[in-house]
């Protein structure tokens, strides 16, 4: 009823528009307005006979749509144009239509039909996009076709961070002409939309996905400002378990993507169309083989080699290549608080270029990059299949995300145990230019498999994020293989406590400090850890820190490059399985360019940092350790002191 | 005798008021005077060179080559082909120096380049950190040449012709090593420090090697046979030389680092490297030793703020020695006279070679190489530190004693540094005159030695005369030399206080833009009374900030002070200003209280206690002969007045027989009087 008011007065806006328009034509004065008014005409770059611009979209018009119902074809539904509501967006309209279609009155808005064309009088006028949601009517919002098609008409670069988007145009002067400003469209890696801003050693998935979240909540109509959201895009997953699936709700729902479990496997059907079709089933294909997960909606316009679909952005990732697939459609599942297409990939086709405000643009002929994954489980007797293998899309966010939830729930469908389970996990991360580099991961999981969330503070998905996230160059990932041990014990030593031998050591005599471990069954270990004390401590009283050694970072520089950043990957912790003694030197250290030197003498330090240059060595103070290796993962740590008598006895 | 040599003095130059004999002449002149080596330190030395007894005259002339690929030299190797080759950092390269053109010819992998030598007829080793590599130089290669076990750093590398062996002075576990042309290396000492920082080999054989962090200075006559020559009681012995004739020279640091740098420290996290807030350099004081051959120290020169980080024999057998925070160059004879022979831009020098046709001055932060072109040329020109006349100033003549024709020129301005709202530099000038350079608040002087190389500049003076502004007394206050706490509260039953002291100490407090002598004039009236008396006597001359007043003669009441300030001492009557300020109220109570009318009704005491000035503090009683006095409140039941009546029931203090009863009353500036009455 609101809208209905709000409409009548909009027209009346209209009308008086139209009029001082007419008049400001006469004048001459029409060409500097930004208004879209009297935009589409022969001449347009946006131009099409068979589209009918929003100014002659009257109320009360009808026509129909096209969307799959059920398989590959579409099929039409009736709509009735409810008004328009100029500047929705910025510079972008939106027209209210009501559906008509026996499916549609029962399902409403739906889920997937994101992009679904809709013609008035044989001429299309834009993309089935906004919806409501608990929406008591079938009643939609249509992005008109003018805005997607600038989005189609937008130049691309011919290589997005680093992967050659091979697009094979129909019209090579186009492309040539889109090649011309490449240099404008290249941009720097660091100016890249969805870039994780953070510390990269601690590059954290959630952290990432709220920071895409917040973006597009500032750039969307939302809950609370506005009840029209762009209908969500169905994001179907097949062969995950349901934790795997609520990771992936937790990180992509607030991006617009709704996670569903379904199934598909990517795998092609020879029956499927060879390309995709207005009105036809799109899928993006976030990960595939024997895990899939697509984002399902529909082609607006095929042009050429290009199509635009969904009317609104996916993520709002801009420039971007990641691999699509002709959808099939098995269902509509209605709901009343947001029915959804259920569907899945059947013959993989082309890549999202460019997810923008109005559409996502698909090009045929692209071709995105993938990593593929492979994961071997070991260590669970009478395992069926203890490989894994799919491909990940190669994109900022979405590879470090899907690879986490991918990794988890092969191993949480593999191995899912109440018992206890610790693990270690060595992977490959083949980086293109800069060879592979070893992680490792390990864990003791108490009363179960190791979860998705776990995997996503691995050191492997931290190091994909940072390389994927870098801010130096693009980097290419070629491949990603894990490798992971399970052991279904808990493989923990709880450090009790710490005690010195000697209070009170002479200088240059070791300290003795006994650790105390309580491990999970059976008696109590001790051990006892000789610390190296130098004597020109003399008079001090050193403090002695004991930790786990996964908790102690070994001293890095920080990166200056992809290659230094990796090399800090490899190594930056001591071994899992050891404990730590350490103790500050007292000495300074300086950190610069991958090389570290401690225990700087006052007088070296000060010449090593410069007062003239701020490129100059990070200082850190000095510690030395005494790193034990211990059979179990220790939890605790503790800290001690001992004296160091001034003098020789 | 040793002999120390405060080079930097931190008072500034407004220094040498002339004395009030000349106050008839010059009223208010004043002068920079320059005649120590610290007055002469502190501007610009081009080719100049100042000792430490205040001569200047004609220096190094230095030539600059920046080396843009690094921010640091750490050494130096003067190459048969007459290219200079160079250890740097912070990125561990080789850079080889032709003719004022640089190249990378060698890139380590280390963060610095910390040594060179060339041993064996040619071969070239070059000692790095952090990984301790000692490595070789082999036409533009580097290869690596020997595995010091333990080693991090490889501070200093020295070669001994005779024995055909190269020993490495490292860190952090203090070890010597030596290394035979085969790239064999065995320990030769295991000192207790972590680092030793330096090694010379004497040309009897002796390895003479440097420690930190205690500064101790080794001999070592075989391998592990090491005594201590001497302890310096300081952080490190940064290097160490060995003379032809056995002279041993040493310079040991005390250096404390930025405090600031290691409360920020800390591994570094993993985000991007991006600038890094420049460090605040460190502070630091450093000597130079001699040794005799048979170990006798003499200290020939003393910093206490800066220290030194390089050190080189001159072919005259002289000690030269470099910086670490004014980037300056000092030679000292054996007489101890130190001259400062060079003063670059740098913070740092860090290497020097000093003999030989191949003479240069290494600095670093940033990285720069400063040929030496020779002694004095046509360039030689000192510049004064800027001279502060504290406010705008008019100058007057400038006056300078000298051995030979010099130019002088001055410039001035009100920034405290020269910029372009400065004068330019004046007309030289070649004798005694006129400053030329407009009134301003700062002065520069300039000496070219142009006209004659030899000539020495001892002493300088200019003459100036500042505007007059007045002084304003800002604060007045007095209190006795005895008085309670501030933030004491006076009680009738407490301690009782200390007995008032008559005198009191007035102070004042007075803005002095221009540092003239003040005189000062003070008075008093009472309040209520608008006449004013002269506290000082009739030609007292007051040029203190307080005074002392006994005030035992002056009847208890409430006063005021009067603080007059005058500059008459050091202007003209026409130009004298004057500044006055009242001070609050002073009450001056030297009397005791009264009691009146005492007398004992039955038990009760019976009397009225009365204070000219303030209230009545407090009243006790006591049996004669007992030191225990029982305070007695007043009929009000507290006291607050001037006159207090007291009407107490003293039954449970008064004995039964007969006594003598004392009763004692003080008023608030701890006055008091006792009055007895017998007890029949």
């Amino acid at each position: 009823m609101v809208a209905r008011k709000g409409a009548v007065r909009y027209t009346a806006v209209t009308v008086r528009l139209t009029t001082l328009l007419v008049a400001a034509a006469a004048l001459g004065l029409l060409a500097p307005l930004p208004l879209g008014l009297g935009r589409a005409e022969a001449g347009d770059a946006t131009f099409r006979p068979d589209t009918l611009p929003v100014e002659k979209i009257r109320r009360g018009m009808k026509g129909y749509g096209l969307t799959v119902f059920e398989g590959t074809k579409p099929e039409r539904f009736d709509v009735e144009v409810i008004d328009v509501l100029p500047n929705f967006r910025p510079r972008q309209d939106l027209i209210l239509i009501k559906t008509k279609h026996p499916r549609l009155d029962v399902a409403k808005v739906v889920a997937g039909m994101s992009g679904s064309p809709i013609y008035i009088d044989g001429k299309m006028i834009g993309a089935y996009a906004y919806g409501w949601t608990f929406g008591a009517e079938p009643v939609a919002g249509v992005t008109p076709i003018r805005n997607m098609l600038e989005d189609l008409a937008r130049p691309l670069p011919e290589v997005i961070d680093g992967w050659p988007l091979r697009i094979l145009p129909k019209n090579g002067a186009s492309i040539a002409a889109s090649s011309r400003h490449n240099g404008h469209l290249g941009q720097a890696p660091a100016s890249r939309p969805g870039r994780y801003e953070g510390d990269l050693r601690q590059y954290d998935v959630r952290e990432h996905a709220e920071r895409l979240a917040e973006r597009r909540a500032a750039s969307l109509p939302g809950a609370g400002q506005s009840p029209l959201v762009p209908v969500a895009t169905p994001l179907l997953i097949g062969g995950m378990t349901p934790g795997a699936v609520a990771l992936a709700g937790d990180l992509l729902r607030p991006l617009g993507l709704e996670p569903l479990q379904a199934g598909g496997g990517g795998g092609t059907d020879p029956s499927a169309p060879q390309r995709f079709e207005d009105g036809g089933a799109i899928g993006v294909q976030l990960i595939r083989g024997d895990m899939s997960a697509m984002g399902l909606g529909t082609v607006t316009r095929v042009e050429g080699d290009r199509l635009v679909a969904f009317g609104h952005p996916m993520m709002e990732s801009g420039v971007t290549a990641l691999p699509t697939a002709v959808g099939k459609v098995l269902w509509f599942l209605a709901s009343d608080m947001r029915s959804f297409k259920i569907g899945m990939p059947v013959r993989p086709v082309g890549a999202l270029v460019n997810d923008r405000m109005a559409s996502i643009v698909v090009s045929h002929s692209a071709q995105a990059p993938i990593i593929p994954v492979t994961m071997r489980i070991r260590g669970v007797p009478g395992l069926p299949n203890a490989n894994w293998k799919f491909e990940v899309a190669h994109e900022k966010f979405m590879s470090p995300s899907f690879v986490s939830i991918a990794l988890g729930s092969a191993l949480q469908a593999m191995a899912s145990e109440r018992q206890d389970i610790s693990w270690t996990a060595t992977s490959t991360l083949a980086v293109r230019g800069h060879g592979r580099i070893r992680l490792e991961d390990y864990g003791v999981a108490i009363g179960g498999t190791p979860s998705a969330e776990e995997f996503s503070r691995s050191n492997l998905v931290r190091a994909l994020g940072a390389v994927l996230n870098n801010p130096w160059q693009p980097a290419l990932i070629e491949s990603l293989s894990m490798d992971i041990e399970l052991r279904y014990a808990r493989e923990i030593l709880r450090l009790r406590g710490a005690e010195v031998l000697k209070p009170e050591i002479d200088a240059g005599e070791p300290a003795e400090v006994r650790l105390t471990f309580e491990p999970y069954s059976g008696p109590v270990v001790t051990r006892v850890v000789t610390v190296p004390i130098p004597a020109h401590l003399a008079g001090e009283t050193v403090q002695l820190e004991i930790v786990p050694g996964y908790l102690e970072e070994r001293e890095t520089a920080p990166p200056d490059n992809l290659a230094a950043l990796l090399a800090n990957f490899e190594n930056p912790v001591f071994p899992p399985k050891s404990v730590v003694v350490s103790y500050a030197t007292g000495s300074p250290g300086v950190s610069f360019r991958g090389r570290v030197a401690s225990n700087l003498p006052p007088g070296a330090f000060d010449s090593l940092r410069p007062t003239t240059s701020s490129i100059a060595p990070a200082p850190f103070q000095s510690k030395s350790r005494v790193v034990v290796p211990i059979p179990e993962f220790m939890v605790g740590r503790d800290r001690v002191t001992v004296k160091v008598r001034p003098v020789l006895r | 005798m040793k002999r120390h040599i405060r080079w930097f003095c931190a008072v500034p130059l407004l220094a040498a008021v002339l004395g009030v004999s000349l106050a008839a002449q010059a009223v208010g002149t004043r002068r920079f005077v320059l005649h120590r080596g610290d007055d002469f330190k502190g501007g610009d030395l081009e080719g100049v060179a100042v000792d430490s007894a205040g001569a200047v005259r004609a220096g190094l002339s230095l030539g600059s080559v920046p080396i843009a690929e690094a921010g640091s030299i750490w050494a130096a190797l003067p190459m048969r082909d007459g290219s200079l080759l160079l250890g740097t950092g912070n990125e561990g390269k080789l850079i080889r120096v032709t003719d004022g053109a640089t190249r990378v010819v060698g890139e380590t992998g280390g963060l610095v380049a910390t040594s060179l030598v060339e041993a064996w007829n040619g071969t070239i080793l070059v000692g790095t950190l952090p990984e301790g590599k000692l490595l070789r130089f082999d036409g533009g290669k580097v290869v690596p040449f020997a595995t010091l076990k333990g080693a991090q750093h490889v501070w200093q590398l020295a070669y001994d012709a005779r024995a055909g062996v190269v020993y490495a002075a490292t860190g952090p576990e203090g070890k010597l090593f030596r290394i035979s042309r085969d790239g064999d290396a065995q320990v030769y000492f295991d000192a207790e420090e972590q680092q030793l920082l330096s090694v010379a080999v004497a040309p009897n054989g002796t390895v003479y090697t440097g420690a930190s962090d205690k500064a101790k200075l080794y001999k070592l006559t075989g391998p592990g046979r090491a005594s201590v020559l001497y302890d310096f009681e300081r952080t490190e012995v940064r290097a160490v030389v060995v003379g032809s004739d056995g002279d041993v020279f040493a310079i040991a640091n005390e250096i404390k680092p930025d405090p600031n740098a290691q409360k920020q420290s800390k591994i570094p996290e993993g985000a991007p490297a991006g600038p890094v807030a420049p460090g605040a350099p460190a502070k630091g004081k450093g000597t130079l030793y001699r040794f005799s051959p048979d170990g006798r120290p003499d200290r020939l020169l003393e910093e206490d703020d800066d220290y030194f980080t390089s050190l080189a024999l001159g072919d005259d057998g002289l000690p030269y020695v470099g910086t670490g925070t004014e980037g300056r160059v000092y030679t000292v004879d054996r007489s101890h006279n130190a001259v400062l022979v060079a003063d670059v831009a740098e913070r740092q020098v860090t290497a020097l070679v000093m003999r030989g046709k191949q003479r240069v001055v290494l600095g670093s932060d940033p990285a720069v190489v400063h040929p030496v072109r020779g002694v004095g040329g046509p360039n030689a020109v000192w510049t004064s530190k800027v001279l502060d006349a504290g406010i705008r100033a008019r100058f007057g003549r400038i006056e300078w004693e000298a051995t030979g024709p010099i130019e002088i020129s001055t410039r001035s301005g009100n920034t405290k540094e020269p910029d372009d709202s400065w004068s330019p530099w004046s007309r030289p000038l070649t004798a005694h005159g006129q400053v030329e350079s407009p009134p301003a608040r700062y002065l520069q002087v300039r000496a070219r030695f142009s006209r004659d190389p030899r000539a020495v500049l001892t002493d300088l003076n200019v003459a100036f005369v500042t505007d007059n502004l007045r002084a304003v007394v800002t604060e007045v206050s007095a209190k006795a030399r005895e008085e309670r706490p501030d933030d004491a509260v006076t009680s009738s039953g407490g301690p009782i206080g200390k007995r008032p002291d008559s005198n009191l100490e007035l102070r004042w407090k007075v803005d002095n833009p221009d540092k003239d002598e003040l005189r000062y004039r003070l008075r008093y009236r009472m309040v209520g009374s608008n006449t004013w008396y002269d506290i000082l006597k009739p030609n007292e001359k007051l040029t203190k900030e307080s005074y002392t007043w006994d005030t035992s003669d002056l009847p208890e009441g409430r006063y005021r002070v009067l603080v007059i300030a005058t500059d008459e001492l050091a202007n003209p009557p026409e130009l004298v200003t004057r500044s006055e300020l009242e001070s609050g109220v002073l009450v001056i109570d030297n009397t005791p209280p009264v009691i009146d009318g005492l007398k004992l009704v039955g038990k009760r005491l019976q009397a009225v206690v009365l204070d000219g000035v303030g209230p009545i503090q407090r009243v006790e009683v006591s049996v004669a002969g007992s030191d225990e006095w029982r305070p007695i409140a007043p009929s009000d039941g507290i006291f607050d007045e001037q006159r207090e009546e007291l009407d107490v029931d003293l039954s449970s203090v008064l004995p039964a027989g007969p006594a003598l009863i004392s009763v004692r009353a003080y008023d608030s500036a701890n006055n008091f009087v006792i009055k007895n009455f017998a007890l029949k």
